[in-house]
């Protein structure tokens, strides 16, 4: 039994199926990306252990195609198998081991990538000084106590735990509950001429003169979806309060995109008085792009988006920066343009865009990828393991010829 | 020297061992000389990889550690959760009030105005301190106690998101949202300078209550280009913002984007676009007339030519059949000599057909004597581009120069670029 799962596991046949397999979910993905765009396409066909299929409008579903990584998994494991069952070292052969290692080390880097690598991006004022870069597509609700006067404490609940019903206490003196969830929404000042369960108002804050409505979730790569929610929020007297947060009374941009066609009156419903007093603390409630805070603070001192005279044609866009680092009392410069990114501490900042509203505004991509150097470290032991191979074939050649 | 091993194996060893690699043309016996050198080796040559690589590790052992590194890196190390964590405070929104619906009345330096675009403003428009950070150009109409404004706002592509846009105005004049089968009949194509766009017409339900007769329709202009949507909307009376739309539409087709920066190269995989753009040194051949003076052509123009103090000719070749249609493009013209827009039934009475070597153009004639205004206009469709060439001037002088003119295109060679 042993042995036939272990002939099955290394089997040639095997490698050969998965790529098969590999071919046609590459091409079933690239016509989904139709309906489903780019990103819910990865989801649901590359990054999943299988692919589901079941009648519209029925929940029953069955799985129809193993998903990119159970097949990744699969195709890794039968590669190393059947290397380790069918390949005996042997000196003449050394080059072709190192090739394969660089191999082993590109597929696995690559899925290390994947599973590590964390993509974000931070939007700057010259003169403004950021800690945080933010996620491009990922929510959090954060609830934030605003009682001291320097800083914020922040509890911070990620997108996936955002569900209608799923309820949070921990770290707050009151109980949070979702009462409704909108992936995407549209706001609306006043009261709603309908009511029902695509509509939510609330009993405090802007939800009292406001309100959002669900929109469907748009699939393509260049629309943004952006969600609001309804919380309950229980303090431990029982009383109860209803709020509503979203990324429309969050974001410096869409706030300002919405408040020029609304005008004052939605800038006073944003600020209207998100904030709840539980004894001597003061809470705050808010539906916001992810953050990811880091240890030191960057400052843009400087941002060029120079053209070629006469034509709008980019002749150099680039960003000076000046990194501060508390920890290690590093103080520097730095100038992020095309092909010359800012690395450090483990992260890579590309010049990604601007803001065509704000010249004095630069945005930065940030992407934090532990195994960065696993392409590097590839490509070398590829490079040695064909010289040595080829090595070892041309001296053996030189010396029959001498021979002969 | 003799052809000595490098890794030298123990006695100790297992024989399988020594068929250790080798390294090609060292000749150096370490071994010997260096416990630390042997003990290093030795761990090498026990470690994960090479084991791995030389099939000396279990299957059972490979399975298991693989089954462990996969289930640990899909499972636990990304799956973030709920985190608390002490930040510096976050700046308001209170920055974005400078301004919003209570422009201010000072005069404003249009050379303070950040890189955006070039308009015409209509008699009667006034420009004014953007009313906020996002806004591009604020312009105020007033006419006795009758008032509107236009704004002008570029955002990213939102052409994917229409239906979302739409309905933030719809909700602001209190009308009941558009589903995505309406969006096609509530717009209306226009020519937004050089590209194709749409105009929207929203009038607020008078039983709404929520926006004041003075401000309760909204005319939207919407024009993509170079991955951004440009919003041009005109707020005021029902009645005033109808008095205004011809000025409205002129003012849309006056609209030049040659100043807004390109988008920066990306760095992620974002595409970027550009303009199409026309070569100014490699000009097509052409039998210039005499009296003819080159100029510096401007944005788009592929060359122009001075003839007298009053009459020019440009000409320009952009890719793709006539942008937004001959109508279109005809009100457009109509627009820029004084005259209002006309219907299709109009067309014949200013538009005839003319020979030229490849086949057949189309001659838009367009004369206003009141304002003494006249643009002729030859149109040729050739290889997937249009030709445009204009000559613009007053009536009399233009009279002149059409025999000539209309020359100069039937000796252009329209095969160039």
């Amino acid at each position: 039994m042993g042995k036939k799962l272990i002939d099955a596991i290394t089997s040639l046949k095997l490698t050969v199926i998965c790529l098969v397999i590999a071919m046609i979910l590459v091409f079933v993905g690239t016509l989904a990306q139709v309906e489903l765009g780019l990103y819910e396409t990865q989801k649901v066909y590359f990054r999943s252990l299988f692919i589901y299929w079941g009648p519209e409008g029925s929940d029953f579903k069955i799985p129809v195609l193993p998903g990119g990584y159970l097949l990744g998994t699969v195709l890794l494991v039968n590669l190393i198998g059947a290397h380790i069952k069918r390949f005996k070292f042997t000196k003449k052969k050394s080059g072709i081991f190192l090739t394969h290692l660089g191999l082993i080390v590109l597929l696995l880097g690559q899925f290390f990538t994947e599973v590590f690598q964390v993509e974000s991006f931070m939007r700057i004022h010259e003169g403004q000084v950021k800690n945080y870069t933010e996620a491009d597509r990922l929510s959090e609700l954060v609830i934030i106590d605003t009682t001291d006067a320097e800083k914020d404490k922040v509890v911070a609940i990620p997108e996936r735990m955002l569900k209608e019903g799923a309820t949070f206490e921990e770290q707050m003196p009151f109980k949070v509950e979702i009462k409704a969830w909108f992936p995407n929404s549209l706001p609306g000042i006043g009261a709603p001429k309908d009511t029902g369960p695509d509509v939510i108002t609330a009993s405090h804050g802007m939800g009292r003169n406001g309100y959002f409505r669900k929109e469907p979730v748009g699939r393509s790569m260049d629309s943004r979806n952006i969600p609001a929610a309804k919380l309950a929020v229980t303090d431990a007297s029982g009383q109860t309060s209803t709020w509503i947060v979203s990324a429309w009374l969050s974001d410096e941009t869409l706030v300002g995109h919405v408040a020029d066609q609304f005008g004052d009156r939605w800038l006073n419903l944003v600020e209207a008085d998100q904030r709840l007093p539980v004894g001597n603390q003061t809470y705050k409630f808010a539906l916001r792009q992810k953050r990811y805070y880091k240890n030191y603070s960057i400052e843009l001192e400087d941002f060029r988006h120079d053209l070629y005279k006469g034509t709008d044609i980019p002749k150099n866009f680039s960003s000076r920066v000046h990194i501060q680092n508390a920890k290690t009392n590093e103080k520097r410069e730095s100038l992020i343009y095309m092909n010359h990114p800012l690395r450090y501490e483990g992260e890579t900042y590309f010049q990604a865009s601007f803001d065509p509203n704000d010249p004095h505004v630069t945005v930065l991509q940030v992407v934090r990828n532990p195994s960065w150097l696993a392409p590097y470290l590839s490509c070398i032991l590829v490079g040695i393991g064909l010289t040595v191979q080829f090595g070892i074939h041309l001296f053996s050649f030189i010396k029959k010829r001498r021979q002969a | 020297m003799s052809q000595t091993p490098l890794l030298q194996a123990s006695q100790s060893e297992p024989s399988i061992n020594r068929k250790r690699p080798r390294f090609i043309g060292l000749a150096i016996d370490c071994t010997k000389s260096s416990p630390i050198v042997t003990g290093l080796v030795k761990n090498i040559t026990k470690s994960f990889p090479i084991r791995l690589l030389t099939g000396k590790l279990p299957l059972a052992t490979f399975s298991v550690t693989t089954a462990i590194l996969l289930a640990a890196a899909t499972t636990g190390c990304n799956n973030d959760g709920i985190a608390v964590y002490e930040a510096p405070k976050d700046a308001g929104f209170a920055h974005l009030h400078e301004g919003h619906n209570h422009a201010s009345e000072a005069p404003f330096d249009l050379s303070s105005r950040a890189p955006g675009i070039e308009f015409k403003l209509p008699e009667g428009w006034q420009e004014q301190a953007p009313g906020s950070q996002i806004q591009v150009a604020n312009i105020r109409i007033s006419e006795g106690d009758e008032q509107a404004q236009v704004t002008v706002v570029p955002l990213p592509d939102i052409s994917q998101n229409e239906l979302q846009v739409v309905n933030i105005w719809r909700e602001s004049l209190g009308m009941e949202p558009a589903t995505e089968a309406d969006l096609p009949s509530l717009k209306q194509a226009t020519i937004i300078g050089p590209v194709e766009g749409v105009i929207y017409d929203f009038l607020a339900d008078p039983d709404s209550g929520q926006m004041p007769t003075n401000a309760n329709r909204i005319l939207v202009g919407i024009a993509n280009h170079q991955q951004l949507s440009w919003f041009f909307k005109m707020t005021g009376s029902e009645e005033f913002v109808g008095q205004q739309a011809d000025n409205f539409r002129t003012f849309l087709s006056s609209v030049d984007f040659t100043s807004v920066p390109a988008p920066p190269p990306m760095t992620s995989g974002m595409a970027t676009s550009s303009a199409p753009r026309m070569g100014t040194n490699s000009l097509p051949e052409w039998a210039v007339p005499d009296g003819w003076t080159p100029q510096t052509p401007g944005p788009m123009v592929m060359a122009a030519f001075g003839i007298d103090a009053e009459t020019t000719v440009s000409v320009s070749a952009l890719p793709g059949e006539i942008m937004g249609g001959l109508l279109n493009n005809a009100n457009r013209w109509r627009g820029q000599v004084g005259l209002g827009p006309a219907s299709a039934a109009e067309m014949d009475s200013f538009t005839r057909k003319l020979d030229v070597p490849l086949g057949e153009g189309t001659l838009v004639d367009l004369a206003n004597k009141g304002a003494d205004k006249r643009m002729v206009v030859v149109i040729v469709v050739h290889n997937d581009r249009t030709w445009y060439f204009k000559l613009n001037g007053s009536p009399s002088t233009t009279d002149n120069h059409l025999a000539s003119f209309i020359e100069f295109v039937r000796s252009t060679d329209f095969n160039h670029g």
